[in-house]
């Protein structure tokens, strides 16, 4: 029961960020100064009657405020208008790139928290040693690698190794998609392999030093079940923040390896989108990813709810707690 | 901490006669002597010459500089001395618990005529918490902050016992209200944080003898509790002891607890036992000078002077290696003999011995 | 990576050679014009796509610029955009926040929800939609970056000033009746410096990793100008005519924020003296 009223004081604190976040992706697209008329026209010629019937029919003649309620309140309900450029519809157009990009995301995220839950935890443990060298080297590489780059060198390695596979490029199956979106999660599964690492590696140290832990040992449990029960589950806490954080990172990485690999992702259209100012698209597109991002926020929020108690009991101290932890965590997380 | 500290509960002038702890004490060891003759040899645990040294950010500490001590089934043995004599890592180091690779253990640990520091890994799994279970001092960070107290419970006598967890959740139950936690039911599912330091301790009680442990390592187990809890946790460790036969080791840095629950009492300094001998034996006529100055500072509440007491000077170096009396500069008794050499042992009656040149 | 082994001196080889290292790459990129063997627009289609020579230390790309001077040129302007992007942030997001975290109360709440609707962005998202709203450029992206760093860099020094806050030489200079402005800049911060050097070393790394991804994209500096990230952009098409084209920045750019990791973590070794590394005993069980 404080379980799920905790769910929903946190999906309540939801709400007014997604009311600004949403302002400001439409009003600033607006502060470009570039006229959509001139946008849907193109290179055309048009008299005066067709524009008056465009601004109509976008509702463009009506007040900047307007537009933009009647723009959320459509959203709402799945409607995202036409695009300015082909007339298409935006929801349908981004319904069919949406697989790609929510793959990658999902799929990158899952294998470089399992990697990085691995290597963490062996690098703590065997702490000061070869393996833990090897494995701290092996991070910074990938750390300081933008995840494009990777992309071209496995790129790269692949045309040279195995020329008969095709790795890039539209898909007709599910199997064709699996094969797709596999090399590109991997690829973008390293930056965050790199950063939650570190996290895990140190909070293991942390946890082994605790007092708890003197505890089990003194209990005489084998060596698994505090590895893994008694630590691990505690220090998974920041692991979790770090990884809802950089959730965020790889929805954008995905955009760029996406570009990489020619996929037919949300990424590319969302890049032509803002070459040519193509904004119920671009505004749609940002909204989706930002809902998304915060949807992962929750999740896992509610997930670190269930493992520490503490969290949903006292949400405010532990909130000051987490919030001083995000700051040390968060700039870590947040590049390319 | 220069000084030793004591609750207001503790000494009288006349405390052979008061009906406190005492009285139980001396009772105990009595049954103590039927149940194990001093002409036999029956020793649960005998350290022998333990050395051990820790690796710090400063350099190699020589925290425990060879102890002879030895716990006889069924006794409660009292270890006090100041903060950083070295009591607490003696405690730890009976059952291996220090950091592999930052700790040199010499001498010989022998429980129950088993060398401690020749178990293999496996060995040593079944022996903690098998055959000894430890208490500690803070009971709020001992215990892991986001698993219900039943649990952890139930997760020991599940792996140590082989226990389904239906099995283990009704012991569990039963160990609760063997501590005095009630409802037990419903404490099971509680965290730490909803439960009160006394409490705690309790839990960690139940844990440490859910595999009926002959020796029960108590490290300060009453140091963090207020003076009313501390002794219902005496109380009951008492309890426990007599019920379960269960020797214990309590390490303390407070001679009014000692009082209250202990057979037998080592004073150590600086990483040595200084004295040691039955409670009686030592309380009444303590014949090292530390011993003296330590219960000299314990303060009387019959007495008209109501002066703190503590003993001059400070700890000798544990970074640096000593073979004479670590107390000598401190010693009031001191002379040439003192800086020559090891102190020598020398009997004083029946199982009191003291470590003193002089 | 955090090694977590120092024996308390700073200048540890880590430290020392990535030392050498960045300030090769300050220089060289900096004073590129003295550097650079010719030109970086110079175009000669007669040379294009050419292997490594003398003259062409590391080719030429297709239009037969000199791929050496504009990697040079090239750093220039990402090393520049990168430290304009932390200066940015440092000179909002430091006194933001060491404000917020010293007086705490209404200003920090409304603070620090301002940040949270700026952290609701995937981190270059936020990039995407000031591009799209002041136009592509450096210019644009630069903004953009440095406003998306300000909420780290002022949650981890409100984070740092309400530790330094409660410590008792805050209070003996408040007893002394000093300013508020004068605890937070001369007591407070000097504090803070080293924490605060640490990250915002680490952060010039991830700002010109974030530059090159913003250009690789094509929304970031626009050509003919010369930069790490659009000349990988431009390799990518041509990686098998010549993958010096987009290599040679790459591995400038690996070569560059791994240094910077390993100073930032070498600072921070030294300043954490639990970390410090301890001699071990022979293993004994």
């Amino acid at each position: 029961m404080e379980y799920f009223s905790y769910a929903l004081r946190r999906l309540a604190a939801f709400i007014p960020t997604l009311l600004v976040v949403s302002a400001m992706i439409f009003f600033m697209l607006r502060l470009s100064g570039v006229d959509p008329i001139s946008v849907m026209l193109g290179e055309r010629q048009a008299t005066t009657g067709v524009i008056e019937a465009l601004r109509t029919q976008f509702h463009l003649n009506e007040p900047i405020a307007v537009q933009y309620l009647r723009w959320l309140l459509s959203a709402l309900r799945g409607d995202f208008g036409v695009d300015y450029i082909n007339r298409q519809n935006v929801g349908e157009l981004i319904l069919s790139r949406t697989p790609v990009t929510l793959g990658l995301v999902v799929l990158s995220n899952l294998m470089g928290t399992a990697a990085a839950v691995l290597f963490g935890v062996l690098a703590a443990i065997r702490r000061n040693t070869w393996v833990d060298q090897l494995i701290s080297v092996f991070v910074l590489f990938l750390t300081a690698m933008p995840s494009f780059l990777t992309a071209i060198l496995v790129l790269m390695a692949s045309a040279k190794f195995f020329p008969f596979l095709s790795f890039t490029g539209a898909f007709d199956s599910f199997g064709e998609y699996a094969g797709r979106i596999f090399l590109p999660s991997v690829v973008l599964s390293f930056n965050m392999l790199a950063l939650v690492t570190r996290i895990v590696r140190s909070g293991m140290i942390e946890q082994l030093k605790s007092h708890h832990i003197t505890t089990a040992r003194s209990k005489g449990l084998p060596g698994s079940v505090i590895i893994w029960k008694h630590a691990f589950r505690n220090a998974s806490i920041p692991v979790l923040t770090i990884v809802s954080i950089f959730a965020g990172t790889t929805i954008s990485g995905a955009v760029l390896v996406e570009s990489v690999f020619s996929l037919p992702g949300l990424g590319g259209l969302l890049v032509n989108g803002i070459k040519d100012h193509n904004y119920p698209v671009v505004q749609a597109i940002l909204l989706l990813l930002v809902v998304l991002f915060l949807l992962i926020g929750l999740l896992f929020d509610l997930i670190y709810a269930r493992i520490d108690p503490r969290i949903r009991l006292f949400s405010n101290s532990a909130r000051i707690e987490t919030d001083l932890m995000k700051a040390d965590l968060i700039k870590e997380g947040e590049y390319a | 901490m220069r000084t030793v500290q004591i609750p207001y509960t503790m000494f009288s002038e006349d405390r052979r006669s008061s009906q406190g702890g005492l009285g139980g004490a001396s009772e105990g060891a009595q049954r103590l002597n039927e149940l194990c003759p001093p002409e036999l040899e029956c020793l649960l645990l005998d350290i022998q010459g333990l050395r051990v040294d820790l690796m710090t950010a400063r350099g190699v500490g020589y925290a425990v500089r060879g102890v002879d001590l030895e716990v006889k089934p069924g006794e409660v043995l009292g270890v006090v001395g100041e903060s950083g004599c070295g009591k607490s890592v003696m405690a730890k180091a009976i059952v291996r618990l220090h950091d592999a690779g930052r700790t040199r253990y010499s001498g010989r640990i022998l429980f129950s005529g088993r060398d401690v520091f020749a178990m293999r890994e496996k060995e040593l799994e079944a022996f903690r918490g098998g055959e000894t279970g430890m208490i500690f001092q803070d009971p709020q960070s001992a215990l892991n902050p986001i698993l219900p107290v039943g649990e952890q419970i139930a997760e020991t006598l599940r792996v140590k016992r082989g226990f389904s967890w239906k099995q283990a959740r009704q012991e569990t139950c039963e160990l609760l209200e063997a501590v005095e936690i009630f409802p037990a039911e419903a404490r099971y599912a509680q965290y730490p944080f909803e439960m009160s330091g006394g409490m705690l301790q309790r839990v960690m009680i139940a844990m440490a003898v859910s595999c009926k442990p002959k020796l029960l390592i108590a490290d300060e187990p009453t140091t963090a509790l207020d003076v009313t809890i501390q002794a219902q946790i005496l109380d009951l460790l008492r309890r426990l002891n007599r019920q379960l036969g269960m020797s214990i080791l309590l390490i303390t840095h407070n001679f009014g607890v000692v009082a209250e629950i202990c057979d037998r009492v080592a004073v150590m300094y600086a990483g040595r036992v200084v004295e040691c001998g039955g409670v009686v034996d030592v309380f009444d006529a303590p014949a090292h000078p530390y011993t003296q100055a330590l219960l000299n500072c314990v303060p009387k509440s019959g007495g008209g002077k109501n002066v703190l007491r503590s003993i001059p000077g400070t700890l000798p170096d544990l970074y640096q290696k000593f073979d004479q009396c670590l107390f000598a500069e401190r010693c009031p008794h001191a002379g040439d003999a003192c800086g020559a050499g090891a102190p020598k042992r020398e009997g004083r009656g029946e199982g009191h011995v003291v470590y003193c040149s002089l | 990576m955090r090694r977590g082994r120092n024996s308390g001196a700073f200048f540890t080889a880590p430290i020392l050679i990535t030392g050498v290292i960045l300030t090769a790459v300050a220089v060289l990129t900096f004073f590129a014009p003295v550097f650079a063997p010719m030109d970086p627009n110079r175009v000669a289609l007669s040379e294009s796509l050419e292997p490594p020579s003398l003259r062409h230390l590391l080719g030429t790309d297709q239009t037969g610029r000199d791929i050496f001077s504009r990697l040079l040129y090239g750093g220039r302007t990402a090393v520049q955009n990168a430290v304009m992007v932390v200066g940015i942030s440092i000179a909002a997001g430091i006194p933001i926040g060491l404000a917020c975290g010293y007086y705490g109360g209404l200003l920090d709440a409304l603070v620090m929800r301002c940040w949270d609707i700026l952290l609701a962005f995937p981190s270059l998202l936020l990039g995407f939609l000031f591009v799209s709203a002041f136009g592509r450029g450096s210019v644009a992206t630069v903004l953009a970056l440095g406003i998306i760093y300000i909420p780290m860099i002022s949650k981890l020094s409100r984070s740092l000033a309400m530790t330094e806050k409660s410590k008792v030489y805050v209070e003996s200079a408040k007893s002394l009746g000093y300013s508020d402005f004068r605890i937070i800049f001369r007591h407070i911060l000097p504090n803070c410096l080293a924490t605060l050097l640490a990250e915002l070393t680490l952060d010039v790394g991830y700002a010109i990793i974030g530059l090159a991804s913003l250009s690789f994209l094509g929304l970031g500096v626009q050509p003919p100008t010369s930069d790490w990230g659009t000349m990988l952009q431009e390799g990518v098409a041509l990686l098998r005519q010549n993958p010096l084209m987009s290599l040679s920045p790459g591995f400038a750019i690996v070569l560059t924020v791994i240094s910077l990791n390993v100073f930032s973590d070498g600072i921070q070794a030294y300043l954490d003296i639990d970390q410090r590394k301890l001699p071990r005993f022979e293993a004994c069980e």
